[in-house]
């Protein structure tokens, strides 16, 4: 009996090794695996008869891919913690999308793992009584029945999981809200396992699930038959070392979080539709059923979106990066009507590329997708995801309006601080969000040297840096930067200080210890922390290690806690001393209303002599008193504005004789734009 | 060929006091924004230095928003007035207009003394002929109103950019010549309640139906008016590309008021060439 065993084994494994399929370590065999195909007419049908078909293709032999996955592929004590293999079906006419998922995930805690948690993110989408909708509000927005009723809500469902190598899961989910305890959320999935996962080992999963596609509430849906679908698989969540979970409800103020590993997609779609993804085309086989299946592959990134659209015209290009051994290609993907913005993606693109090559390192995947979404699905603008990124476009904008090169800037340079340094956007949003809008000022400053780099119109000009300081100065000191996404005071504030305010406090650093020193160091820290997870206190402590010198203080104050800075001239006096007529006593106040930074100061005497010095100790005035030739006529702190985290510059200056002409060109500006009005207004 | 006529030989009647007069009151009412911007800033921050490094180190939107965030009450009481002042505007343009079309029709001198006392006389029955013609602007906004109202209600073709691309076109090439029509209707409407002196609906009536029977000429003196507005604005354009942060804030206050009277003074023409037509076509 035992020999009958041992042989039936070995004739198993030799017809694994054989045959191999999706999922074992060899790539090269996806004809084997082939998602189930459906006409557009059958789409509706199909849904129901998945199953079905699903059993007989286990009946007929044909070998699936977990079957394989399971016999082939050993438990691997290093490699990537997780690994997914999708098949996916979009169901165009009803919007619809029927997938299949086999994932591979290794407990890489020193504790047992009994259960697991997913993020289902889609159903945020379900109803207006998610966590989600709750805190954006939309019942606000669709107050009346009427108004809800023309809402297309969208959920994700398991149909079954199964434990390869195991027994069926699917009794055993249930949902949970670790965040609100929401009943009504269920965007996380709780999964009781059979028996625990012990430490090092690899658990499989088979999933399968169905998508109702929603409109585009927030960066994922369908509109008309443009389909952007982001958070759209169920994803496990992180696990932590101390054997916890790291997996939070889709809130309205977070994106995502996620474990590196590689993904095998098989796109499914109607051979009209133009399809752009996250990794690389490996795969592209037409049915005979009018679909088209696409096969997507990469390694070392944590989310996977793509796109479809009948409307989308392909352009691709190929550059060549300082450092880079292969030349990368940009795959955009542009919507009818918007081919004057061609050239502004591509050159922003290629500007911000070459940025990021030249001052961290060449991009380091083969390829980037630009999703250029058409007005209808404008609310998936400005995203990223791993090698693809959604920017934006309103053909009716003027070029002036430079929000085009802007977002695409900052989208890509998200491929750094999000993609390749996994940075937390549930809990240290900032480390992506403000660090990449830090480099986005960078980039913008250089890329639009001569001209405003955020509006150049004839009545407005404005660059972008001062845009993100003033909504910092905007904010309330409520909140630090550093602290969970959705416990922000509002977006306002979770904005404002996320982006701007960690942006403007970089920019300040950077203007501290120079501009080299700064990019040197993110250099630095981006290459440490490649494909890891950073926090907040791995940044700080890289950045103290690179600059030698402890720079907790600034932190502190500004990351951690919710302090803005306000530096001020308080007061200035030129006293003449009477018993010696050509002398003067010249007196001048400076004062810390808020914050501590170092600062310069410059005092400038009627006969031109200049006093400057930086303010480096931390006491909350200083009093400068000086005999001089002459009077003082000005008194500033910060006289080049190099800390723009000062939140009022209308403070930093004293005068003893007004110069007010600025004030009249300004005037004369304002005035002049109103009498146009007036005289069009009427006559 | 009318319309043409009429406007270049508008061109060179005597205009200059009609043109001056006019401006004179969209200038005294903006005075005070000139004034009161400049108070609020130097209140704000005129002790300071940073009025010297406005458009230099930091950007003029950098100041507005320090001192809209420090001295926010200031200006948007401001504000306030200013939306107060273009009312009363309003009704001053209603004045000043009645004064100058007086006079041009009546072919009286354009002196001063003359226009004002015009404005005077004729203020209370150009003040009915601008509430009866509320009706012309409900009808002239009906058609762009309606159209605007399908095309956003069917969200298949508003969502659709070319949709709404294609539309815009259409919806401004429909929409222009209606308002053209209505502006000249209430123009014309004035001018024969000044002409004619009779009931201001019988003043309206001529009015519509003298712009429905000359409309080619219409459009031609609306179109000549429309290419010269666009050759200043582009001059403008120039002029603020290459100039204006280089003049001193006296010349270039000076030429703001030039770019306006020379505004003013196409107005003029306009309505000298509306005139001409009611005389040429009976």
């Amino acid at each position: 009996m035992r020999k009958i065993i041992d042989l039936i084994l070995f004739i198993l494994i030799v017809t694994a090794f054989v045959f191999p399929v999706p999922g074992a370590s060899n790539l090269n065999s996806q004809e084997d695996l082939k998602p189930n195909k459906s006409t557009a007419a059958e789409d509706e049908k199909k849904e129901e008869k998945l199953p079905e078909q699903e059993t007989l293709k286990e009946e007929t032999g044909e070998k699936t891919s977990e079957e394989t996955v399971e016999k082939e592929e050993p438990i691997k004590e290093e490699g990537p913690i997780v690994s997914y293999l999708i098949e996916a079906q979009l169901l165009t006419n009803i919007r619809k999308l029927m997938g299949t998922e086999t994932l591979s995930w290794r407990n890489t805690s020193q504790h047992p793992v009994d259960h697991l948690r997913f993020h289902l993110y889609y159903n945020a989408f379900r109803n207006l009584k998610t966590t989600f909708m709750q805190e954006a509000k939309y019942y606000k927005k669709h107050k009346s029945k009427e108004a809800q009723k023309k809402l297309k809500f969208g959920e994700i469902k398991i149909k079954e999981i199964r434990q390869i190598g195991g027994g069926q899961l699917t009794e055993n989910y249930r949902f949970v809200s670790p965040d609100d305890n929401n009943p009504e959320d269920r965007t996380v999935m709780e999964l009781k396992l059979e028996e625990p996962v012990p430490p090092g080992q690899i658990l499989r999963l088979k999933i399968e699930f169905v998508l109702t596609i929603p409109q585009i509430f927030s960066r994922t849906g369908a509109e008309g038959d443009y389909f952007f679908m982001g958070q759209w698989f169920p994803k496990i969540g992180v696990l932590q070392s101390n054997g916890q979970w790291h997996c939070h409800q889709f809130h309205y103020n977070s994106e995502f979080f996620a474990d590196y590993g590689t993904y095998r997609v098989w796109l499914s779609v109607p051979e009209t539709f133009v399809v752009g993804a996250t990794g690389n085309l490996i795969n592209t086989e037409k049915d005979a059923d009018n679909t088209i299946t696409y096969l997507f592959e990469e390694k070392n990134i944590h989310d996977f979106a793509w796109t479809a659209s009948p409307d989308f015209t392909k352009i691709t290009e190929t550059v060549q990066l300082n450092g880079s051994r292969e030349a990368i290609t940009i795959e955009l993907l542009l919507s009818p009507g918007h081919g004057a913005a061609k050239h502004r993606y591509l050159n922003a693109m290629k500007f911000a590329m070459d940025f990021f090559a030249r001052n961290i390192f060449p991009y380091p995947y083969k390829k980037i997708t630009v999703v250029d979404p058409p007005l209808r699905g404008i609310k998936s603008a400005g995203m990223e995801y791993p090698t693809l990124i959604t920017a934006g476009y309103i053909d009716m904008l003027p070029g002036s309006i430079k929000l085009t090169e802007l977002v695409t800037i900052h989208e890509f340079g998200h491929e750094y601080w999000y993609g390749i340094i996994g940075s937390d956007e549930f809990r240290e949003a900032w480390l992506d969000e403000g660090v990449n809008s830090f480099f986005e000022l960078e980039i913008v400053d250089e890329y639009f040297k001569d001209s405003y780099s955020l509006l150049d119109l004839p009545f407005l000009k404005a660059n972008d840096w001062e845009a993100r300081r003033t909504a910092y100065a905007y904010l309330q000191p409520v909140d630090p930067v550093a602290q969970y996404s959705w416990e922000f005071l509002d977006r306002f504030h979770y904005g404002s200080n996320v982006y701007s305010k960690a942006a403007i406090f970089l920019r300040t650093l950077k203007n501290l210890i120079g501009k080299d020193r700064m990019y040197d160091f993110f250099k630095y820290y981006a290459e440490k922390y490649k494909f890891k997870h950073p926090s907040t206190a791995d940044f700080i402590e890289a950045f103290n290690t690179f600059m030698n010198e402890d720079f907790s203080w600034a932190f502190d104050q500004f990351i951690k806690g919710e302090k803005g800075l306000d530096h001020a001239v308080h007061s200035l006096e030129s006293v003449k001393i009477a018993a010696k007529p050509d002398v003067y006593k010249n007196e001048v106040v400076f004062v810390r209303k808020e914050g501590y930074f170092p600062v310069e100061w410059l005092i400038t005497l009627e006969n031109g002599k200049e006093i400057r010095s930086v303010w480096r100790t931390r006491e909350k005035w200083k009093k400068i008193v000086t005999r001089d030739p002459a009077p003082i006529k000005h008194a500033v702190i910060d006289p080049l504005y190099k800390v723009p985290l000062d939140r009022n510059f209308l403070n930093n200056s004293k005068v003893y004789k007004p110069t007010t002409s600025g004030f009249k060109r300004l005037s004369a500006k304002i005035g002049f734009f109103f009498q146009n009005l007036l005289g069009f207004l009427v006559f | 060929m009318k319309g043409l006529k009429a406007f270049l030989k508008g061109v060179g009647l005597k205009n200059v006091r009609p043109t001056v007069y006019a401006w004179f009151f969209n200038f005294f009412f903006s005075l005070f924004i000139y004034l009161g911007y400049y108070w609020v800033f130097a209140g704000a921050a005129g002790k300071t230095r940073i009025a010297a490094d406005v458009a230099g180190e930091i950007g003029i939107f950098t100041f507005l928003a320090d001192i809209s965030q420090n001295s926010g009450t200031s200006l948007s009481l401001l504000f306030s007035l200013a939306i107060m002042a273009a009312v009363l505007f309003f009704l001053v343009s209603i004045f000043v207009s009645g004064g100058i079309y007086s006079v041009l029709v009546g072919d009286e001198r354009t002196t001063f003394s003359n226009l004002i006392a015009s404005s005077v006389e004729n203020f209370f029955s150009m003040l009915k002929i601008f509430l009866v013609n509320i009706l012309n602007w409900v009808a002239a906004l009906i058609i762009p109103g309606i159209l605007l109202f399908l095309f956003l209600k069917i969200e298949s073709l508003s969502l659709n950019e070319t949709a709404l691309q294609i539309f815009t076109y259409i919806w401004t090439a429909i929409t222009l010549p209606v308002f053209a029509f209505a502006v000249a209707i209430y123009d014309l409407s004035r001018i024969f309640k000044l002409k004619e002196d009779k009931n201001v609906f019988y003043s309206l009536k001529k009015a519509i139906a003298f712009v429905f029977s000359n409309k080619l000429n219409l459009v031609a003196v609306f179109l000549m008016y429309a290419v010269s507005l666009l050759v200043l604005f582009l001059i403008y354009a120039i002029f603020n590309h290459f100039l204006e942060d280089l003049l001193y804030v006296f010349f270039l206050f000076m030429i703001y008021q030039g770019f306006i009277l020379v505004r003013y003074f196409l107005k003029v023409v306009v309505m000298r060439a509306e005139i001409q037509l009611t005389e040429i076509t009976g």
